[in-house]
């Protein structure tokens, strides 16, 4: 082989590579930012978990309103005393109503 | 001269109307409780005398039957008219009588006029401390209950209950009378179930009232009402 060979080959050679694309690297970097907004669904749960003080502050607040909902459920009876004193309080006054001023006086 | 005056001092009291001999208490009191044979109509007047207020008072038509069947409706006030009370005493007078008998002592004296009535007056005095807790005036003839004050410790009149007009006999509509039962519980008249609270039942008439707990009761009652509101 003679060195105009050896130099055409070379020519060849370069003429096959594919060259590379000029925004590969901000392609490169697009890519890696969109893999890294997708969490896992593992990640996302052990993110909620592992909360900070706003998300334990929520968490208490949600269970003392569940407790409280439950015990005045289970106990109904209080509300009965309300509405009889209610009750009472009309009657009270319904028959107060009946009653007069009077003289006091004792005749026919 | 003299001769002759004390002649006609000593003869007048002959001439004079005969009193009424005074009857027994238990007598006079068992012809109460059982009530007149004969239907009538009244009206009564109900006066309550509060410590430091003015005086107050109603006014119930009554209409009652032979057996203890009784009616009685209060004037409503401001256009409205007002509740009506429809019971029979089914309580045996003598078992009343006993339960007076055992809180009280009992006197007979003349009574007054009560609306055109002769009465005897009947005074229940405590038998703890003899203080006059109620008097009652019995019309002579019939034996009907026409007039009952009640009275507080110190004496002061605490209630007054009168009839200022009565038919006796009067004619009245057997139909008024449709589906009458005895009072359960017993409350005296004018007074109803207020409510219920912690197992104590509160009893008002607007003005008075009183509460029954476990078979206890207190408040605005005289003794004998007390025990029949407990059930004694």
């Amino acid at each position: 082989m003679n060195e105009n060979d050896e130099r055409l080959a070379k020519a060849a050679m370069k003429s096959l590579i594919v060259p590379a694309p000029e925004s590969l690297k901000a392609d490169l970097k697009r890519m890696a930012r969109a893999k890294k907004t997708e969490p896992s669904l593992w990640d996302a749960l052990r993110e909620a978990l592992s909360g900070d003080a706003w998300a334990y502050g929520a968490g208490a607040a949600f269970a003392a309103a569940a407790v409280a909902v439950v015990i005045v459920r289970a106990v109904p009876e209080r509300t009965k005393p309300v509405e009889t004193v209610a009750v009472a309080a009309t009657t009270q006054a319904e028959l107060a109503d009946l009653w007069a001023d009077d003289d006091g006086g004792d005749h026919d | 001269m003299i001769k002759l005056a004390l002649v006609l001092l000593l003869a007048a009291p002959l001439h004079a109307k005969p009193r009424a001999p005074l009857p027994g208490a238990d007598e006079l009191i068992l012809k109460m409780l059982t009530g007149p044979e004969t239907s009538y109509v009244a009206v009564e007047r109900v006066q309550v005398f509060a410590p430091g207020k003015k005086p107050k008072a109603m006014t119930v038509n009554i209409k009652a039957a032979p057996g203890g069947k009784i009616r009685r409706e209060t004037a409503g006030r401001k256009k409205k008219p007002g509740p009506i009370e429809l019971y029979v005493e089914d309580e045996p007078a003598g078992k009343r009588l006993a339960r007076l008998r055992s809180l009280y002592e009992l006197t007979v004296s003349t009574g007054g006029v009560v609306a055109k009535r002769k009465t005897w007056k009947l005074e229940l005095r405590l038998k703890t401390s003899v203080v006059l807790r109620r008097a009652l005036w019995v019309s002579r003839d019939e034996g009907l209950l026409m007039k009952r004050e009640t009275y507080r410790d110190d004496g002061t009149l605490a209630r007054r209950e009168r009839l200022t007009k009565l038919e006796l006999p009067a004619a009245v509509d057997a139909a008024l009378f449709a589906g009458v039962a005895p009072k359960k519980p017993w409350t005296p008249s004018g007074v109803v179930l207020a409510g219920e609270k912690d197992g104590t039942r509160t009893y008002t008439n607007g003005l008075e009232s009183y509460t029954v707990k476990d078979g206890r009761v207190s408040g605005d009652l005289a003794e004998d009402d007390a025990a029949r509101a407990a059930g004694r």
